[in-house]
């Protein structure tokens, strides 16, 4: 009993650790699937609950960063999904709202522009963006979503065709 | 405005939910991870629980409607409740499979798929359960109390199995009509409830697997 509280101290000291170091892409995939601060602030909890009961299964051979995304991600995706409805009828994800600590950097129109584009896409296209825009290799972030390559770059250059088209609509360019 | 304009804003919004979050490493000794077993305990444990009720009712009708071939009600009732059983066999045994196939590790796409077809398996199979309770009351009957009293109930009252009939296709009328008022007046509710939405999770989900 004594042995294995030990261990499940060690283990919950080595995940506290990774999650330290790893903790603003858990921030990103909450910001991203989450409407208003209260709610990124649950789901980035939710995340972490779901990780750390992952934990003990984690291959430390595998980079921890693509095992963190997809289920971080997967997290992400089934809330939105299940709380689709209430979400709608609550204020969509603003980062004027969000983020109160500078609101100079959020109110900016790129800013804005982003959050449209975010508001605007499914689950899986949001995941795609989210991991573009964190600057992961096309071969990485076919890792974490279970596609090949090429469709990375292909739904990547869509992605890039309807944000100028957004820009456009929005008189952004 | 292109794409990779945006990676600076979005790196500076990073910055500033690193600045105003915080994780609270506290949670996971608490509550909170005790509640995320306990909901997805059911799930693990109404299979096998479905399983053992399945295998009951096949064994106990397959016995019932071969000790009873001479008549003809009692026969037709104890077949479609034996097809009922392996039925609830063959619903648990499927997401058991679903289920286990869930492997929290892997890609999202393949995680996002298995849980769209969980969902949709568990939407379809809850509908034809039922359609089939309301449409297999009257042979419940029928083998429960031959069971109980050893009355064969459509020999001695067949008007009132008629009347049971009757009611059981009214009531599968007014379920069927109210689940289609419902699913269109309060939409929201039925988000997550109707096979339209599993299909349409499902078709987004291999529509992005496709190039």
């Amino acid at each position: 009993m004594h042995a294995r509280r030990l261990l499940t101290d060690d283990l919950r000291d080595a995940f506290a650790d990774q999650l330290d170091r790893h903790r603003r892409m858990v921030f990103k995939v909450a910001h991203t699937y989450a409407s208003g601060a209260a709610d990124c602030e649950d789901l980035a909890q939710e995340i972490v609950v779901q990780l750390w009961k992952a934990y003990p299964r984690y291959d430390p051979a595998r980079p921890f960063s693509t095992w963190l995304y997809r289920i971080a991600l997967n997290v992400g995706i089934s809330h939105l999904r299940r709380e689709g409805p209430r979400l709608r009828q609550t204020v969509p994800f603003d980062p004027d709202q969000h983020v109160q600590t500078a609101p100079d950097t959020a109110a900016t129109e790129p800013a804005r522009l982003l959050t449209r584009l975010i508001a605007e896409l499914d689950p899986l296209s949001r995941a795609l963006l989210l991991l573009y825009l964190d600057e992961r290799s096309y071969r990485e972030i076919a890792g974490i979503l279970g596609i090949s390559e090429s469709n990375v770059s292909t739904k990547i250059n869509r992605l890039k065709e309807r944000l100028r088209r957004l820009g456009d609509l929005h008189g952004t360019r | 405005m292109e794409l990779d304009d945006l990676k600076p804003y979005w790196q500076a919004i990073d910055l500033e939910l690193e600045r105003s979050l915080a994780l609270n490493l506290q949670i996971l000794t608490e509550t909170r991870t005790r509640r995320a077993r306990l909901r997805l305990l059911p799930l693990f444990l109404l299979q096998p629980v479905q399983l053992v009720i399945g295998v009951a009712v096949t064994v106990y009708c397959a016995q019932f409607w071969m000790a009873n071939m001479g008549t003809a009600s009692l026969l037709v009732s104890g077949m479609a409740l034996h097809v009922l059983g392996i039925g609830l066999i063959a619903d648990a045994a499927m997401r058991i499979v679903l289920i286990t196939r869930i492997n929290v590790t892997d890609p999202v796409v393949t995680i996002q798929r298995s849980l769209a077809h969980l969902r949709h398996w568990e939407i379809r199979s809850f509908k034809w359960v039922w359609v089939t309770v309301w449409a297999l009351l009257p042979a419940m009957l029928i083998v429960v109390a031959r069971s109980l009293t050893g009355v064969d109930l459509w020999a001695r009252w067949p008007a009132g199995i008629g009347w049971l009939a009757v009611g059981s296709t009214v009531g599968l009328a007014l379920s069927y009509g109210f689940d289609v008022v419902a699913s269109r007046r309060w939409p929201d509710l039925y988000v997550g409830h109707s096979i339209a939405w599993a299909q349409a999770a499902l078709d987004e989900i291999e529509a992005f697997a496709r190039e």
